[in-house]
């Protein structure tokens, strides 16, 4: 099976793979390109933990085609942190303790990266329906609501806001 | 039962114990100084019983939880033995 | 919260012990660079796949790999005929025991598939695609066999026998059943007499559905394993000593040829306390020359993996007029899946264990069927049971017109009260759990229209056992934790907590590392709630190896006796002498380790004793849409004894995981087979765990009835909270429709149906 030679940008990046016509982004990620930060918990787009954002949208990489990356632009848990600075929902995950395992966080972040960029100001009820399709088994949600209200708090450094979110 | 010894622990089998190794009985007596001897006692009756014991039970003397089979059994002790389960 | 009257006889002047500081292993999960379980990447690692059965029973009568063993890159093919002919004796497990000829045959089929799903041949090549087309190249000639997954039919005389020959456990030849795998009993008192004398009684029958696990990482490993003898493995588990000594007893190996590193761990919940892969990937190394990994798809994971069992209960509970219990007789069966094993005992044990009930007739059977093996599932067998007798307790407490909770109270357990298995209960908390729920706001604040509310208790035993652990000082006075337990749900940090407590340092100033089977002794899994208790306790008993060293050490330096020497706020004093009142830091006497007797470091191995049972109670509001049968939880609150909280957040994550996938288990969660035998919803899609937008926050409240048989005072927090879910939810269902449902999951369609048909 003769592959194909894909050029996109991941994290900024530029990278270049080759893959097989079916293979998937969330493949070519942790295969090609060593990012083993976005997960597969179950490769039919129903968990959540391989989120990514292409070219803005976010995405599940297990139902994305490695192809379709072709020009385009991917930014992945890796990316997240500015070096080695932690961005503020990456924080607020530790402070909080919003994660037990650890296998859904990278996904969840993202996925909260992406809210946020949206909307810098949701309610509970906009967190929990937006990170509907990420699962988590292990916190029942709760530290995980409060660390997304709490770095968008924080990222709106709205010390009002801040003070008014619970322990 | 081995022969008989000045001291006789009073042994508290589980369910399965009892039916598997000694005929349905629940409470058997036994003679020995530590749950070591007891078992060994137990085993003389029930011949196998105390490398089943090792994997599958522990034992309590006087309510309680012996960390190893040194433990001393005084006289006319009660052995509580007790299914070995953890969980998930 | 603290239980009254108890504090005075325990220490509570904790420094680090409590707090939430953030975990070691942070920055790691956050940012993507922790190495879980389908990570771990070897030099010239080769891809493996195994081809699963897609018949529930069948004889397998010849296998011909020929074709894929010729394809280019295909570099091994395994079949259960490479397996070690394993002896069906039972092996000792660390703690528990198990059938090495069953735990080989649940990795590979040896004759008969007894699954959809069971392995039956496994391939390694140089791509996964290779692997895959080689998979399609393998032919197996199948006998199909009658199945049966059914609870029911799994007993019925003439139904398809999984294991001939095989004898009930704890039965007399006359009581064996067909695919009865064990009975276990608890009886005590007269419960015939309790009931017939009671003012009220309730007989019912319940049922649940398999529930899986659900982690999110599935399960995966990379072995290699050469050809003089030695191996290594690399694996996500919930014990990677566990892991070693499977693999060992399978492939009848010896454990120290085998060094098994852990790798992070994306959940478990009990389901990853057993092998699977790894003495497939061992023997497709052995014969390729090169490290294989194998990883499960989701669908794999569902097929082949631990359910949680279904369950069929019938009881018969009374209570006398105010509310006292009066007798129980309970006979119920849980399906094992394919092989013996299974959560009865626990059923049996966990079911009445909070109460004080001394009539009492408790059968549980373990039934064969034509399913996934059953792996431990968080509390293994206790939801269930405790599933039908809050419910009845429930139910008795309206018949009366009692408050469900001063019900429960009135028959709560206390300490001194016969426990579990017949020792007498030590420092048990279950009053101090119905007090502090009845104080909360939560279980007195108004409810809207429609809406009801529900409280369910129950118990879990907890565990203690062997673990190993080792501290040592670095020349500079850092402190190095090492131990053997995997870190689940945040577990370094709480070892961390204990260390650096013993030995009056700050948290960041001890850094811990979960070493491999190699370089540390053994601990048993992370499972049975124990690893805060046991392995907390070994690391506790190392800092305090080291602490008397850095004592003498002290000593030594001051020219007095040891005990002249005190150690306080993480340093040594000097009591006597020339030198009294002077201090050495832990840094000055570690420079000193070279000329004072060399390095300093302790290890504690141990097999901890005295673990405390964990009670918890919980309040659950619903909301029920008639027009649809949806229950939408509205509130909900987790109160728990934890003995004593080591890390705050940690603990309280515990309650609320716990609490949310007894939510499922009550609400969506179900296996569903079809009549061929197949898994019809095997993927997240159709198997439907919760998620953030089905659920409130929860609420939790920690009780510290602290354990005086460890250190701090811990019990284990784990298990006990998926224990009081199933029939918090469905009580608190029943108060808002004001029909009684027995049988879970409370899916829409059922809940619909069965308001329905009570409005008729």
């Amino acid at each position: 099976m003769s592959k194909l030679h894909v050029t996109t940008t991941v994290n900024g990046d530029p990278a270049e793979f080759l893959c097989d016509p079916g293979a998937t982004l969330l493949d070519a990620l942790r295969g090609n390109l060593g990012l083993t930060g976005t997960k597969e918990g179950c490769g039919s787009g129903d968990c959540g933990a391989c989120t990514v954002v292409l070219d803005g949208e976010m995405v599940c990489a297990c139902l994305v085609l490695a192809a379709e990356a072709e020009g385009r632009s991917v930014r992945t848990i890796e990316g997240v942190a500015e070096g080695s600075e932690l961005h503020p929902i990456q924080r607020q995950f530790l402070e909080h303790a919003g994660l037990q395992c650890g296998f859904c966080t990278p996904g969840f972040i993202v996925a909260a990266k992406a809210l946020l960029e949206r909307n810098p100001d949701p309610s509970e009820t906009e967190v929990r329906y937006w990170l509907a399709g990420n699962l988590c088994r292990c916190t029942g949600y709760d530290k995980i609501v409060r660390a997304v209200m709490a770095a968008a708090a924080e990222l709106r450094q709205d010390t009002a806001a801040l003070k008014g979110v619970p322990a | 039962m081995p022969p008989a010894a000045d001291r006789m622990a009073q042994v508290i089998l589980p369910l399965d114990a009892a039916r598997t190794w000694f005929g349905g009985r629940e409470a058997v007596s036994a003679g020995g100084d530590t749950v070591f001897a007891v078992v060994r006692a137990l085993n003389a009756a029930a011949p196998g019983f105390a490398d089943v014991a090792r994997r599958r039970y522990v034992f309590a003397v006087d309510g309680v939880l012996a960390s190893d089979w040194s433990t001393p059994v005084g006289p006319d002790a009660e052995v509580l033995v007790v299914a070995k389960v953890a969980g998930g | 919260m603290n239980a009254p009257g108890r504090q005075d006889t325990f220490r509570s002047d904790f420094r680090v012990v409590g707090t939430s500081p953030v975990r070691p292993d942070g920055i790691d999960k956050v940012t993507g660079k922790a190495l879980y379980g389908p990570d771990f990447v070897a030099p010239g690692m080769l891809a493996g796949a195994i081809l699963r059965s897609p018949h529930p029973h069948a004889r397998i009568r010849a296998i011909d790999t020929r074709a894929a063993e010729a394809l280019a890159g295909v570099k091994a093919v395994v079949t259960g005929r490479d397996f070690p002919q394993a002896s069906a004796d039972e092996i000792a497990i660390g703690e528990a025991e198990g059938n090495a000829a069953d735990l080989a045959h649940n990795c590979m089929a040896q004759g008969k598939v007894l699954y959809e799903g069971h392995a039956v041949a496994a391939v390694a090549a140089t791509t996964r695609e290779i692997a895959e087309a080689a998979l399609r190249l393998i032919v197996v000639d199948y006998e199909l066999l009658p199945h049966v997954t059914g609870l029911e039919e799994a007993l019925l005389p003439g139904a398809p026998v999984l294991h001939e020959g095989l004898l009930t456990k704890g039965c007399k030849p006359a009581e064996a059943k067909p695919n009865a795998a064990a009975r276990q009993a608890l009886n005590r008192g007269d419960p015939a007499a309790a009931l017939a004398g009671a003012a009220k009684v309730v007989s019912r029958r319940f049922v649940t559905a398999p529930v899986h696990q659900g982690y999110i990482e599935p399960h995966a490993c990379v072995a290699l394993w050469n050809t003089d003898g030695q191996a290594q493995i690399w694996a996500s588990s919930q014990g990677h000593f566990m892991i070693r000594e499977l693999t060992a007893a399978i492939l009848q190996i010896p454990q120290a040829n085998i060094r098994v590193t852990p790798l992070e761990i994306g959940g478990g919940f009990g389901g990853k306390t057993k092998v699977y892969l790894e003495p497939v990937a061992m023997l497709l190394s052995r014969k390729a020359g090169r490290p294989v990994r194998l990883t499960m798809s989701r669908g794999e994971v569902f097929r082949a993996t631990g359910p949680a069992p279904g369950s069929i209960i019938d009881i018969r509970l009374g209570a006398q007029a105010d509310g006292t219990l009066a007798g129980v007789e309970m006979e119920f069966w849980y399906n094992c899946g394919a092989f013996p094993g299974g959560d009865a005992l626990y059923g049996v044990t966990m079911a009445v264990g909070h109460y004080r009930l001394a009539d009492a007739d408790i059968t549980g059977w373990d039934v064969l069927s034509n399913m996934p093996s059953t792996a431990a599932y968080r509390a293994p067998g206790a939801p269930q049971t405790t599933f039908a007798v809050e419910s009845c307790i429930d139910e008795l407490a309206q018949q009366l017109g009692l408050d469900p909770l001063e019900m429960r109270l009135k028959n709560a357990v206390r300490q001194g009260d016969p426990g579990l298995f017949g020792l007498p209960h030590g420092n048990v908390g279950y009053i101090e759990c119905l007090e502090a729920a009845k104080a909360h706001p939560h279980w007195t604040a108004p409810l809207k229209p429609g809406e009801g509310r529900g409280i369910a208790g129950g118990l879990w035993m907890n565990y203690g056992g062997p673990s190993t652990a080792q501290v040592s000082v670095a020349d500079d006075g850092s402190v190095l934790v090492t131990e053997g337990s995997p870190d689940i749900g945040g577990s370094r940090a709480s070892m961390a907590i204990m260390a650096a407590e013993t030995l009056g340092l700050p948290y960041d100033k001890v850094r811990v590392t979960i070493a491999d089977t190699s370089s540390i002794g053994y601990s048993m899994v992370t499972g049975g709630s124990r690893t805060t208790f046991a392995t907390g306790r070994a690391v506790i008993a190392a800092a305090e190896g080291a602490l008397a060293e850095l004592v003498k050490r002290a000593a030594l330096i001051w020219g007095v006796e040891a005990d002249e020497v005190a150690w306080q706020d993480g340093m040594a004093r000097c009591s006597t002498g020339d030198h009294a009142g002077e201090t050495l830091t832990l840094a000055a006497i570690a420079a000193q380790a070279g000329v004072t007797g060399g390095p300093i470091s302790a290890e504690a191995s141990l097999n901890a004793q005295g673990w405390l049972p964990g009670f918890a109670v919980h309040i659950c509001d619903t909301a029920v849409d008639t027009e649809t049968g949806h229950v939408a939880i509205t509130r909900y609150t987790a109160v728990q004894d934890v003995g004593r909280a080591i890390h705050r957040d940690y603990v309280e994550g515990q309650l609320q995981g716990g609490a949310t996938q007894g939510i499922g288990w009550a609400l969506n969660e179900a296996y569903l087979w079809n009549a061929a035998g197949l898994m019809d919803n095997a993927g997240f899609l159709d198997y439907r765990v919760p998620v953030a937008s089905d659920l409130p926050m929860i609420d939790t409240v920690l009780v510290e009835v602290p354990n005086p048989h460890h250190p701090y005072g811990v019990k284990g927090v784990g298990e006990a909270p998926i224990v009081p879910p199933l029939a918090a939810v469905a009580n608190s269902v029943s108060r808002a429709t004001g029909v009684r449902m027995q049988q879970l999951p409370l899916a829409p369609d059922r809940v619909f149906a069965a308001v329905n048909a009570a409005r008729g």
